[in-house]
C-alpha cells in the first residue's frame, strides 16, 4: 500500500477545503433563498396609498393619496395608461422605485388604469372597447373628479397604443401626451408582434375569438430572448443572484412578480391590433387605423407629445417607437439607454421620471435623441 | 423542513425558484393540460357574449351618468338673469 507523501496530503487537504468552502457558499445561497420566500413581500399591488375612484368591468380607476390620506389637487391631473396585458403595478413598483409616486410627490394629481384580468367574456373585447370604452370613461370620470377639461395623458407600451388613437379621437381633452416604448411602426422586425406572428397570433379569430392563456402571452416574450428565458438559463442566472443581499433579492422579486405575472389577453383585442397594426397593415404609419367605425386622424394630435424609446428594447423595438415622428411631427423624442422595464422602473428609471414630470409641467424640451 | 413540506405557499415559491422565476403569490403561468379544458359549447359562447354586452351597457350607463352631471354643472354655471323691477303696485 502507497502512502501519500507531504505534498500529496497538502493537496487533498486543499481540494477538501475548497470542496467545503463550494458547500458553505452553496448552503448560504439556499438559505438567503429560503430567507426571501419567507419573508412576505410587496408584490401584486402598487406601493403608494390609492383609492378606487371608478369601477368598470374588471377595470379599477386608482387616485394616488398623499401622506394624509387625501388626493393631491395642486398640479393637472396625469392619467396613466399601462397595458392591458400586463399587470398595473409597473407604474407604482416598491416605495422609492414608483414612477407613478414620484409625479405624484411632484404635485400632480396621480390616476393609473387598472385594466385587471380578464375573464372568459372578455374575449370579445375589440379595440373601440378599450378606447372608446374604457380609457375614454376614465378621462371623463377624473375631468369629472377635478373639474379639469384636459388632463395629461401617460401611456406604457400597448396603453400607449391605446392613448394615442384616443388622444388623436378626442384631442380637446388631452393636455400632454406621454408615450412609453410605444410602438408605432409595425412593419420594424422584431418586438412582441413580430414574435406573435411567427407563434401563430396572425391564426386568431376576431369573429370566434379566445381567451388567450396568461402562459400563451408568456411565451411570447420568452420567444423575445431566447435561452436566457429557458428554464435552465433562469435558474442559472436566479443562481448567481443569490449572491445578492435579501434586500436586493427582494427588489428582484418583485420585479419578477411583475415580469412573470402576465395576465391572460382578449383574443379579438389581439386579432385586431395584429389585423390593423402588424406587420404588413401597419396601419399607424399609413394612417389607415380605425376605432370602431371612426378612422383615426393624426393631425388632430395637437397637444405636446413626448415619445420615449428604450435603446435595449426588445419588446418594442426602438426604431418602431420613434416613428412617431413620421405621424405626430412635432413629437420630442427620446431615447434612454436600457430596456423595456428597465427605463420604466428599473435603478436607472430616475432619467425618465424626471423629464417626464419636466414636460407635464410644460418645461423646455431637451431634445434628447 | 416538515411544515415547509406541507405549506402550499412556500410549495409554489419553491416550485417557481425552480423554473429560476421569484414570482411571489402565484404559480408560474404553465398551459393547463389538454384534458384539463373542457371543449366550448355553443350555449357557453352566447352566455358570454351576453355577459359583456352588460358589461359594455354598464359603462354606457356610466357615461351617462357623466353627461348628466355635466349638464347639471353647466347648468349651475349659467348666470341667474336680474330678475325685472317689479312693477309698483298702485297705492
Amino acid at each position: 500500500m502507497n502512502e501519500a507523501g507531504p505534498e500529496q496530503e497538502r493537496d487533498r487537504e486543499r481540494e477538501l477545503e475548497a470542496l467545503l468552502e463550494l458547500s458553505r457558499r452553496g448552503r448560504a445561497k439556499l438559505e438567503r433563498l429560503h430567507e426571501v420566500l419567507t419573508t412576505p413581500g410587496h408584490y401584486g399591488t402598487g406601493a403608494t396609498p390609492a383609492a378606487v375612484v371608478y369601477r368598470e368591468n374588471k377595470l379599477k380607476l386608482l387616485r394616488l393619496l398623499d401622506e394624509t390620506g387625501q388626493p393631491r389637487d395642486g398640479r393637472p391631473p396625469v392619467l396613466f395608461v399601462p397595458a392591458p396585458v400586463s399587470r398595473y403595478f409597473i407604474m407604482d413598483l416598491l416605495p422609492g422605485r414608483s414612477f407613478a409616486g414620484y409625479v405624484a410627490a411632484a404635485g400632480f394629481d396621480v390616476y393609473i388604469a387598472d385594466f385587471g384580468t380578464p375573464g372568459r367574456e372578455d374575449r370579445f373585447a375589440d379595440l373601440e372597447y378599450y378606447v372608446e370604452g374604457l380609457v375614454r370613461r376614465c378621462v371623463r370620470t377624473v375631468c369629472a373628479l377635478t373639474g379639469h377639461e384636459a388632463i395629461n395623458v401617460v401611456g406604457y407600451c400597448l396603453g400607449g397604443t391605446l392613448s394615442l388613437l384616443y388622444s388623436a379621437l378626442h384631442p380637446e381633452t388631452v393636455r400632454r401626451l406621454v408615450l412609453l416604448t410605444t410602438s408605432v411602426d409595425g412593419d420594424v422586425e422584431g418586438g412582441i408582434p413580430w414574435v406573435a406572428h411567427r407563434m401563430g397570433l396572425a391564426g386568431e379569430d376576431y369573429d370566434n375569438p379566445r381567451l388567450v392563456p396568461a402562459a400563451e402571452v408568456k411565451s411570447w416574450f420568452e420567444m423575445l430572448a431566447p435561452g436566457s428565458n429557458s428554464t435552465l438559463g433562469r435558474v442559472s442566472d436566479l443562481w448567481d443572484r443569490l449572491d445578492d443581499a435579501p434586500d436586493r433579492l427582494r427588489e428582484i422579486r418583485t420585479m419578477a412578480s411583475w415580469v412573470d405575472d402576465v395576465v391572460a389577453a382578449p383574443g379579438r383585442l389581439l386579432a385586431e391590433l395584429y389585423r390593423k397594426l402588424g406587420p404588413g397593415a401597419n396601419g399607424l404609419m399609413k394612417g389607415t387605423v380605425t376605432v370602431g367605425a371612426q378612422r383615426v386622424d393624426f393631425a388632430e394630435v395637437a397637444m405636446p407629445v413626448l415619445s420615449v424609446s428604450a435603446e435595449k428594447d426588445t419588446i418594442a423595438p426602438a426604431a418602431g417607437v420613434d416613428a412617431v415622428r413620421s405621424i405626430v411631427p412635432h413629437a420630442e423624442i427620446l431615447r434612454l439607454p436600457g430596456g423595456h422595464v428597465g427605463i420604466v422602473a428599473g435603478r436607472s428609471a430616475a432619467a425618465l421620471w424626471k423629464r417626464t414630470v419636466e414636460f407635464l409641467g410644460g418645461g423646455v424640451s431637451t431634445r434628447e435623441t | 423542513m416538515d411544515s415547509m413540506v406541507k405549506n402550499d405557499d412556500f410549495l409554489v415559491h419553491l416550485g417557481n425558484a425552480l423554473r429560476g422565476s421569484l414570482l411571489a403569490g402565484k404559480a408560474y403561468p404553465t398551459q393547463p393540460p389538454p384534458s384539463a379544458s373542457a371543449p366550448e359549447t355553443p350555449s357557453d359562447d352566447r352566455l358570454d357574449q351576453i355577459l359583456f354586452a352588460v358589461r359594455r351597457l354598464e359603462g354606457e350607463v356610466h357615461d351617462l351618468k357623466l353627461t348628466l352631471a355635466e349638464l347639471k354643472g353647466e347648468r349651475k354655471q349659467v348666470p341667474k338673469k336680474p330678475r325685472p323691477p317689479r312693477p309698483k303696485e298702485p297705492q
